[in-house]
């Protein structure tokens, strides 16, 4: 006889293997939503924490980034900015320096100058000075030689009371 | 011993002279002098002598210098100059003859030297 197949066994699914897949489904679901999903889940919630830090360091890093190309910008613009002042100020010192030491020069030529002139000056002073007392020593020992020569007791007496008279009328108008 | 200075000695001995012979006080003095230590001085104490003789006595010591003898007239004439030029009392005077003065006469004083000898102005004339 012929049995008569009806419901979904008519599809040809048996019913019970159905029921049996089922429940070992649900026995799987139950066992691995006990066991194995919480920590599936646990990682991928550190994952994704993980995966958001490194975000949050990336974004931390690259605003700390601009901020130190900003930094480095403002930085190398106050150097070249203080490093024109030096050489501004090194030019200016060289040439107050170069103007000075030609002045000083100038001054100590003048100076040079005028101590050649005034040695010159003394020289000549002191060799009129020398030939002046030659020439009157000269004259001396001349008048020296001719007087002593000439001058007898009697020509001394008589110089000698004439010495005396003007000397007695000198200290008379005294 | 205390120790006097040469002016105050030039003075005590002219005092002295009223009392004493002058040699008597020229020994004094030279033993003082001596005792001091000071005899490389007597030419300084010579003319303080003389100048201190002149202040309180009135006399006038010089020494005068001339190139030839001198004549009594011109001796006269000198001391007649010194007595009106210092107004001194009285003038002892001592002559000297140095043939390197040429001519005029050169009086040492205790007070200065007066100097009209002829090698003098020469040599005045050459350091003008």
């Amino acid at each position: 006889m012929v049995a008569e197949t009806q419901g979904i066994a008519a599809l040809g699914i048996d019913g019970k293997a159905l029921l049996f897949q089922l429940a070992n489904f649900l026995i799987l679901l139950g066992i691995l939503r006990f066991f194995a999903y919480p920590r599936i889940v646990k990682i991928l919630e550190e994952r994704r924490q993980k995966i958001e830090e490194s975000l949050l360091t990336a974004q931390q890093l690259s605003k700390a980034k601009g901020e130190l190309l900003k930094k480095e910008q403002e930085i190398l613009f106050g150097a070249r900015k203080q490093a024109d002042g030096i050489v501004s100020s090194a030019q200016e010192q060289g040439r107050h320096i170069i103007v000075e030491a030609e002045s000083k020069a100038r001054m100590r030529a003048q100076q040079i100058k005028k101590q050649g002139e005034q040695e010159i000056e003394q020289s000549v002073r002191i060799a009129r000075q020398d030939l002046k007392k030659e020439a009157l020593g000269l004259v001396a020992l001349a008048t020296k030689t001719v007087i002593g020569q000439k001058l007898d007791e009697a020509g001394d007496e008589a110089l000698i009371k004439e010495a005396l008279e003007e000397a007695s009328q000198a200290l008379q108008q005294k | 011993m205390p120790t006097y200075s040469k002016k105050t000695l030039a003075k005590g001995a002219v005092e002295l002279l009223d009392k004493h012979s002058l040699k008597e006080v020229a020994l004094a003095l030279a033993h003082k002098l001596k005792a001091q230590r000071a005899t490389r001085d007597v030419s300084v104490m010579a003319s303080l002598l003389g100048e201190e003789l002149f202040k309180t006595k009135g006399h006038l010591s010089v020494h005068v210098v001339s190139a030839h003898k001198l004549s009594v007239s011109v001796r006269r004439k000198i001391e007649r100059f010194l007595k009106q030029s210092t107004k001194a009392k009285t003038v002892g005077i001592s002559y000297e003859v140095d043939k390197a003065l040429i001519g005029g006469i050169k009086i040492v004083t205790p007070v200065g030297v007066f100097n009209m000898s002829i090698t003098h102005t020469l040599h005045q004339l050459t350091h003008v």
